[in-house]
């Protein structure tokens, strides 16, 4: 099966801070971009 | 085989050893002896009324069939009328108006629904880690995760409060806490149990199933919830382990599932789904997109309140692209294709249940949830591809010792009944085990 990359874990006190930031666009989507490369979901063969 | 589960109990009720209303008392007594282990949420009232109306039954010799007077629990995603479906939140609590349709259906058979059991919060997860309500207690390993999302059902069966429990699974949140606690647990075929009264995760994937101690414990309650009695004589043939599902898995989970096909069925045929490694990219996409535009308005409301990694997901499944979604659909329906064509050949396919063994559950995880992709997608890719092609599977454990480790089956849409034969084989092997956490009689 094809697995994210690995990254450390998002937990605590982490987590709570980084899940309000993301609420403001810009770093949304700076976050999500390391999450999708991560997911490798840009590899999703097109169809 | 079992001396846990409902069939043991129909036996005593039968030869009058045993009756629907002590054996409720066992469970909430139980359930008092756990209220630290977090499996539940709350109490149903009309339980004790449910039950001796089944005793009533049970004297007069007109059980209503192989569910009647059994104490079972549902995931607090699920409506009974009168009680609040938090669906794993701290906010929602008004009381649902009335029944899901599958509760109504497990009562007309006789269940009686003594709680409401605890999960992930909306069941976004497969951890089973909630910072609202506590996380319920692996009773296997207290310093493991119980997995979920059905979290609470799970742990509720394993550790002896209920007979049987019922959870939903968008991913594998029915397998995978089965899996991690030793139980049979299945997934229907995407549809073919309503979902009238359940909140859910996702526009397609979310399907309610049995947690139970065996396979005629499950099949009875699938019976009830899909309406049509599974025939326990089907057979199977051509049985194909799924080869590539093993890949990425913990080397223990590989082992145990390798070893017990082979003792149970032989070699087998090997096979591989090339599209289905793609689950955990797919999953992502489609559980992130489909939970956020289903909780715009809670997020707009409630944010603040939410677990943080509930509320994490749901912010950037928000602001996940349509491309994704639309290559994520594509690779999907490849996907069902290419496990049809497997399920023509083959009449089950097997893998395993989840890749891990329970993970450990860190402490800050307890306390605001934890977002761990990569191993996330290791405990649960091998469950995403029978929720994406919609078919019905199941997990039922194969080891006998150490921690829990279960072997999936999945069949054929509507294959619930050949899938459920399989497990039975397998079972005959591998009995249940109870664990070292007991809280039952």
């Amino acid at each position: 099966m094809h697995l994210p990359a690995p990254a450390p874990p998002l937990r605590g006190f982490l987590l709570r801070l980084l899940s309000r930031l993301v609420g403001f666009a810009p770093l949304r989507n700076l976050l999500l971009g390391k999450v999708r490369r991560d997911a490798r979901i840009p590899e999703l063969p097109a169809p | 085989m079992s001396k846990d589960g409902i069939a043991p109990l129909l036996e005593a009720f039968a030869a009058h050893r045993d009756d629907p209303v002590a054996a409720l008392e066992r469970a909430l007594q139980a359930a008092d002896r756990a209220l630290a282990d977090k499996a539940l949420l709350w109490r149903v009232p009309s339980a004790r009324a449910e039950a001796e109306a089944s005793r009533a039954r049970w004297l007069a010799g007109t059980p209503r069939g192989p569910l009647d007077g059994a104490p079972i629990v549902v995931k607090d995603c699920i409506d009974v009328a009168g009680l609040p479906t938090t669906n794993g939140t701290r906010f929602l609590l008004a009381p649902a108006k009335s029944d899901a349709a599958i509760v109504q259906r497990l009562r007309a058979a006789g269940a009686v629904i003594f709680a409401k059991s605890n999960m992930h919060e909306f069941g976004i997860q497969p951890t089973g880690i909630n910072p609202h309500h506590g996380t319920p207690v692996n009773p296997w390993d207290a310093t493991r995760i119980p997995g979920g999302s059905s979290s609470g059902s799970a742990v509720a069966v394993a550790s002896g409060i209920a007979a049987a429990a019922i959870g939903t699974d968008a991913g594998g949140s029915v397998r995978i806490p089965a899996a991690l606690t030793g139980l049979v647990g299945l997934k229907p075929t995407y549809g073919a149990v309503p979902g009238e009264g359940i909140s859910k995760l996702t526009k397609d994937l979310d399907c309610a199933g049995p947690l139970g101690w065996t396979v005629d414990d499950v099949a009875a309650l699938a019976g009830a919830m899909l309406g049509r009695e599974l025939d326990a004589a089907a057979t199977f043939e051509r049985p194909a382990l799924l080869a590539d599902f093993l890949e990425g898995a913990e080397h223990e989970v590989q082992q145990a599932v390798r070893s017990a096909i082979v003792e149970v069925f032989g070699r087998l045929d090997e096979v591989a789904s090339p599209l289905s490694r793609w689950a955990a990219a797919v999953e992502f996409v489609v559980v992130g997109r489909d939970a956020a535009e289903l909780m715009r308005e809670l997020m707009a409301t409630h944010a603040a309140q939410l677990g943080a990694d509930s509320r994490m997901i749901l912010r950037l499944g928000a602001g996940l692209p349509d491309e994704d979604r639309r290559r994520a659909d594509a690779v999907r329906a490849a996907m069902r294709v290419e496990l049809l064509a497997l399920l023509q050949v083959h009449d089950v396919l097997f893998a395993p249940a989840a890749g891990r063994l329970a993970p450990p559950l860190h402490k800050g995880a307890q306390s605001a949830g934890e977002l761990d992709p990569r191993g996330l997608a290791q405990l649960a890719a091998v469950t995403f591809p029978a929720n994406l092609a919609g078919l019905p599977a199941c997990t039922v454990p194969c080891v006998r010792t150490g921690l829990p480790v279960g072997l999936q089956i999945i069949g054929r849409p509507g294959g619930e009944a050949q899938v459920l034969a399989a497990a039975r084989r397998v079972q005959a092997a591998f009995p249940p085990r109870r664990p070292p956490r007991w809280h039952g009689a």
